[in-house]
């Protein structure tokens, strides 16, 4: 479909919401609609990972162990990526990954979300020097490495026992969230400034809406747009992390699986004599397909819902 | 000028006490202290280390003892490691982690600058396109991806660079390669950029006319306005490398700071994780003022306006 020039794209966008029009100018890409084709499939894939003929991913056999990709030999079942050094099937594994990184990814990014929203609107609504308090707390947390931090507070963590598997886990998503809600609060923080200052807000409140209303009705639905872009640009950062993190040994812990686990596998096993090379290859690449799917995603959202800085 | 420079050393000194005093009260928080051990020691034993180490004296207190150790550069013994202090872990690791880090920051600069400035002499040439469609897979390659690629594809078959540890200058290759690359890109983008940006203006057009070539306006005109952006970058560029040395330092045996993080962060080390934080907020923060001092140095426009302004 060709974008639509001038008067006919005028037409076409006339009474429709600024919002509508954003997801208008962003589906009329081809290159975004295969990138969103790409992440639904992975998303269909790795929600349906138990129902798949695979493998699973923990089952070891460790005579089979570091079998090349293809149709195994002596009576092994055909393993599309090969084999780990314990006989894991690489693909089952790299589709339960998907599960673990891909949650890990959008779950992190909402608690992010829930807090940056909260925090910065917040601070914009109620104004004064609570909002500057708020707003140099955030100055403050921004000028720290954080990664450090969320390593620190992982270890702290599992010294307040939060050890099991599930609860591991929970205690991850929540601290990557706790890291990474700063630009969102920044972001939404600017937003609601400008807009409590518009005629409409003003109309609102001399025609006697109730602050909340005005928050709820007036300003909420305005901080959509930039909500959606700080989203979308947040949630490849988290994935990065996760797999920095679980790489480190420091993230997702062993009978979960998640691609950091996997790439840090492959080193663990590299040696000059016995190169495993595809042990590298297929988790680098599900990392680096998806990080930059996910990334040109969140430039095509930002470009589509900001169009004067697009060119 | 000295006004920012101290209202950002204060921010800094301020960002410091804020890491000190919330790691300090969640290590405080975890149950189980320095001395539980899974043996249980009699009762009159536990008290007296207890009172040694006047683990009973308010909260409020302790605090003050620590900050003021803190400041006189003791931040206590290492759990993990047997007869270390904090200070003389990071001291025997600082060094090595420094130098890969600095060597790795020059190479991303050398790198990224020269890339830049090919592409921008030539926009839209082959090699621009080349060097454009690199760096958007250089910046997409999380590091430990370069590091297991590097050691496959360069390591194993020339035996001449080593695959880990840390001795001669060989050892720093592939590492500061692997930390470098990600920045080269954008370094080499923001350049790109900066220049073209500056191929725009009037005055270059200006100093074409006079006869000068493309390279030489670029240099002598385009080069100092261009690079602002770059310089601005290095802040966070060093922040990323000291980050991304953590997997490095583990990938390819380096016995540095992040080396000692990872374990200490392992092994539940509280104090020596906690030293690590504050030394790497202190050089971010250090090296972000460097950065927006460069900036100011190359563009002293800026000196007024955040000067003035509040």
């Amino acid at each position: 479909m060709k974008p639509l020039e001038g008067p006919a794209r005028a037409a076409r966008s006339a009474g429709r919401s600024p919002n509508a029009r954003a997801l208008g100018r962003l589906m009329g890409r081809r290159t975004t609609r295969l990138a969103l084709l790409f992440l639904a499939g992975l998303v269909l894939i790795s929600a349906a990972a138990p129902l798949l003929p695979l493998a699973s991913p923990a089952e070891t056999h460790p005579e089979w162990a570091l079998a090349p990709p293809g149709a195994g030999d002596d009576g092994a079942p055909t393993a599309l990526c090969g084999r780990d050094a314990l006989g894991r099937d690489l693909l089952s594994r790299i589709v339960w990954g998907a599960r673990i990184s891909l949650l890990t990814a959008f779950a992190a990014s909402f608690v992010s979300l829930a807090i940056g929203v909260t925090w910065g609107a917040m601070a914009a609504w109620v104004g004064g020097w609570v909002d500057e308090l708020m707003m140099r707390i955030v100055d403050l947390l921004f000028s720290i490495p954080f990664i450090f931090l969320v390593i620190f507070l992982g270890t702290l963590a599992r010294g307040w026992g939060f050890t099991g598997t599930a609860a591991n886990l929970v205690v991850f998503l929540v601290t990557l969230g706790l890291a990474y809600w700063l630009t969102m609060a920044r972001v939404v923080h600017g937003q609601v400034v400008v807009w409590r200052g518009r005629e409409s807000v003003q109309a609102a409140r001399a025609l006697g809406a109730r602050r909340g209303a005005i928050l709820v009705r007036h300003l909420l639905p305005n901080l959509v747009p930039v909500v959606i872009v700080t989203l979308t640009l947040t949630i490849p950062r988290i994935l990065l992390v996760e797999a920095f993190l679980s790489y480190l040994g420091l993230g997702v812990q062993a009978p979960h699986v998640s691609w950091g686990i996997l790439a840090r596998d492959a080193v663990e096993v590299l040696t000059p004599i016995a190169t495993p090379w595809w042990l590298v290859l297929f988790p680098s690449l599900a990392i680096v397909t998806t990080l930059s799917v996910l990334q040109y995603l969140g430039d095509a959202v930002r470009d589509a819902w900001s169009p004067k800085e697009s060119y | 000028m000295t006004g920012i420079v101290a209202r950002r050393f204060l921010w800094l000194v301020l960002t410091l006490w804020a890491v000190f005093t919330v790691t300090f009260f969640l290590m405080r928080a975890v149950p189980g202290g320095p001395f539980s051990t899974e043996r249980k020691l009699p009762e009159i034993t536990e008290r007296a280390i207890a009172a040694k180490y006047r683990l009973d004296d308010p909260l409020l207190s302790q605090y003050r003892d620590h900050l003021g150790a803190a400041l006189r550069g003791d931040l206590g013994p290492s759990f993990s490691q047997l007869d270390y202090r904090v200070g003389a872990v990071i001291a025997e690791g600082l060094p090595k982690s420094l130098l890969l880090g600095g060597v790795s920051l020059l190479l991303a600069l050398f790198l990224g600058g020269m890339a830049g400035w090919a592409s921008a002499l030539r926009p839209r040439s082959l090699l621009d396109t080349f060097v454009m469609g690199t760096s958007s897979l250089g910046l997409a390659l999380p590091n430990f991806v370069i590091a297991s690629l590097l050691v496959m594809g360069v390591a194993f078959p020339l035996s001449a660079i080593p695959v880990a540890g840390w001795g001669g200058a060989r050892h720093l290759i592939l590492p500061s390669l692997c930390l470098s690359l990600p920045y080269a890109a954008s370094i080499a983008r923001l350049l790109r950029t900066g220049l073209l940006e500056a191929c725009s203006e009037d005055w270059f057009r200006t100093a074409r006319a006079k006869g000068w070539s493309r390279g030489e306006a670029l240099r002598r005109h385009a080069l100092r306005p261009g690079s602002i952006a770059v310089v601005s970058y290095l802040g966070p560029a060093a922040a990323g490398i000291l980050t991304g040395s953590l997997v490095i330092e583990q990938v390819f045996a380096i016995p540095g700071v992040g080396s000692h993080f990872v374990q200490a962060a392992l092994d539940r080390d509280y104090p020596l994780a906690m030293g690590v934080v504050l030394l790497y907020s202190l050089l971010v923060g250090t090296f972000n003022l460097v950065a927006d001092l460069a900036v100011l140095a190359i563009d002293p426009r800026g000196a007024n306006a955040s000067g003035g302004a509040e």
